[in-house]
């Protein structure tokens, strides 16, 4: 599913990345681990497309991303990979059902408004599909930003640090959010987080130390 | 779900910001487009007010302000002439067409003319009731007039002395209205038309019946209708005149045999004569050029507004940037390429530009609308509040323009945007 092939990058002069090869399969989860700084947001964004390593080659899905031309890439990433960001970002001017129904316009897949209030009932959100980003709890807006990232039926499901400044009862339900909806569409599903809590609910560990898979 | 909802919830995010730049830019493109349609309107209206009036003659004095009194009865004429030298140049053989008119009297601000037959379809207005005059004291009302006025054929009304509202009443001498003609888009709707011996009739009798004292006093008017509404040229010689059967008009308004009557005629009256020959063409020209220089003054202070709005807009649009940065970074990651996210920029721009424009537009010619109600010399301008001209697509794309320059540097960082860093910060 998802194939590195000497993969380096680096900011100014120190390498922050450097796997050799690396593999992962449909269906797996895998968490990449390691200290603030050591790459994992970066290694996300390489697998996103929207970071061109200097060094390696991705192929996700049999595709080489990094060869596709930058459009291609855009449309790609849109259609293949689900992006839960740290802090979630979700737009703050858009209703909760319209935060769902940008992730289809922007994928180039068709708005579909039943599909999206599925996805929200099945979230347990779907009484709050008008209501605006900032109204939601922490727990409500993790599952919206869960919801924007599968909406589209990723191959690749990536979250970053989706569990910090979470307690332990919604770390573990947005891990458990990620894993089902993950193995629900058989997609492939790396979560970058240092936190110790979560590790056991991963069957693969990538650890990072700032200059490379250890 | 498209890029212009995502805009407009961007635009409804901060209601207050949007609300003042649209505002601002709607008031700079209203100004524009009024003035466009007024120097439009204005310049049309002259020009239809002056067709087929090559040369006006009339006292010696001022050629603009006898433009101004004789073709778009505006002004105060600046005095009279004698019938007798008029009579000649009607017998010289480049001129086709002379039509004589005093002045002196008005009804409610309206101008009444003495005249001949030949004004009225000069101007091509045609009776929509009623008949032209036959006798002295009666009346034919332009269409504005008899819309303002409410009065009909049949219906009688004293003409007050001077030519703006305030003058003593002539009650002693009312007009009968016997026509009333069809809106003509000219001068003549907006005046009241009468055979020249009825201004005669009234200002000999008013004469004959005003102390001498208080003839010199009073605001200007003589028996042939030279009028001054400032109380300035009272034609004094006037009563003299009469007295010695030397009778009177304003002026006469004048049509060229032949094109090559341009060349002589005006000098021949003005050297040869008492009299003044001016052109409406040259004398209007002269006035556009006067009336130019200060609307385009105000055309400035309107263009700045538009940029002071654009400028507005691209200070919010640099702003929000900065808190929309991760918005922009997770569309990126949703598949928005750069140019959609560039895109997402402008039209939020275009949005508000595109919003202050056609407000613009409509306050525009609903001001333009609002003077011709209000004022009833501008009555004809307001004509352009219901038609749309090829100016303002200019006003359109300067507008627009504006919006998508202001837009510009914000779309271009977001452009540029480093996601990945973006999202590393957090």
């Amino acid at each position: 599913m998802l194939v590195v092939e000497n993969l380096m990058h680096r900011y100014a002069a120190a390498p922050v990345l450097q796997i050799a090869n690396l593999r992962m399969k449909r269906n797996e989860r895998w968490l990449v681990a390691g200290a603030s700084g050591s790459g994992k947001t970066t290694l996300l964004a390489v697998f996103a497309g929207l970071l061109r390593p200097l060094q390696g080659t991705v192929t996700v899905a049999g595709k080489e991303i990094y060869a596709m031309a930058e459009s291609m890439r855009d449309a790609w990433r849109g259609r293949t990979v689900g992006y839960v960001p740290q802090r979630l970002h979700l737009i703050d001017s858009l209703s909760v059902l319209d935060n769902l129904l940008l992730a289809q316009y922007l994928a180039g897949k068709c708005v579909d408004r039943n599909q999206a209030k599925a996805l929200l009932r099945a979230l347990e959100i779907d009484e709050l599909s008008r209501r605006f980003p900032h109204e939601l709890s922490q727990g409500q807006a993790q599952r919206l930003a869960v919801a924007r990232a599968v909406i589209n039926g990723p191959a690749l499901l990536l979250a970053d640090e989706p569990t910090a400044a979470l307690d332990d009862i919604q770390a573990k339900g947005a891990i458990a959010l990620l894993t089902q909806h993950a193995a629900a569409t058989g997609a492939t599903l790396v979560v970058a987080s240092h936190d110790a809590r979560i590790r056991s609910e991963f069957e693969h560990v990538l650890s990072l130390s700032g200059k490379g898979r250890t | 779900m498209n890029l212009g909802s995502v805009a407009l919830s961007y635009a409804r995010r901060s209601p207050l910001t949007t609300l003042l730049n649209v505002i601002m830019l709607t008031l700079g493109v209203a100004t524009i487009v009024l003035l466009l349609l007024l120097s439009r309107q204005l310049d049309e209206s002259l020009q239809r007010d002056a067709r087929g009036i090559d040369l006006v003659v009339g006292a010696k004095g001022s050629p603009l302000q006898l433009i101004l009194a004789g073709v778009y009865h505006l002004d105060v004429p600046p005095g009279n002439i004698a019938l007798d030298e008029v009579e000649k140049l009607r017998a010289n053989p480049l001129i086709a067409q002379l039509i004589t008119i005093s002045l002196g009297d008005s009804y409610r601000g309206f101008r009444i003319v003495g005249t001949e037959p030949a004004f009225v379809s000069h101007y091509g207005a045609e009776l929509a009731s009623g008949r032209l005059w036959q006798a002295p004291l009666e009346a034919v009302l332009g269409a504005e007039v008899a819309r303002r006025s409410s009065l009909a054929v049949g219906g009688q009304f004293a003409g007050s002395h001077g030519l703006s509202v305030g003058g003593a009443e002539h009650a002693d001498e009312p007009y009968r209205v016997v026509g009333i003609l069809h809106p003509t888009g000219t001068v003549i709707d907006r005046l009241v038309v009468t055979g020249t011996e009825s201004v005669w009739k009234i200002h000999e009798h008013h004469h004959q019946h005003e102390p001498a004292s208080a003839a010199n006093a009073k605001q200007g008017t003589n028996a042939t209708g030279a009028t001054d509404n400032s109380g300035a040229p009272h034609d004094d010689d006037d009563d003299d005149s009469k007295a010695s059967g030397h009778k009177q008009v304003t002026m006469a308004l004048v049509r060229y045999a032949s094109p090559l009557a341009a060349a002589s005629l005006p000098r021949q009256i003005n050297d040869e004569t008492s009299l003044q020959a001016a052109s409406p063409a040259y004398e209007s020209a002269r006035l556009f050029t006067i009336f130019g220089f200060g609307t385009d003054i105000i055309k400035g202070f309107a263009l700045l507004l538009v940029v002071a709005s654009c400028l507005g807009i691209f200070i919010a649009l640099i702003q929000a940037m900065d808190a929309r940065q991760y918005d922009i970074a997770v569309m990126r990651t949703l598949g928005a390429g750069r140019r959609r996210v560039f895109a997402l920029m402008l039209l939020e721009s275009l949005v508000l530009a595109g919003a202050g424009t056609v407000l613009g537009l409509l306050l525009g010619h609903a001001m333009l609308a609002a003077i011709g109600a209000w004022l009833p010399a501008a009555a004809p301008l307001a004509e352009g509040a219901r038609h749309w001209f090829p100016e303002e697509l200019f006003v359109i794309l300067i507008a627009l323009g504006g919006g998508v320059l202001a837009a510009l540097v914000p779309a271009w960082r977001a452009y540029r945007l480093d996601v990945a860093a973006t999202l590393s910060k957090g």
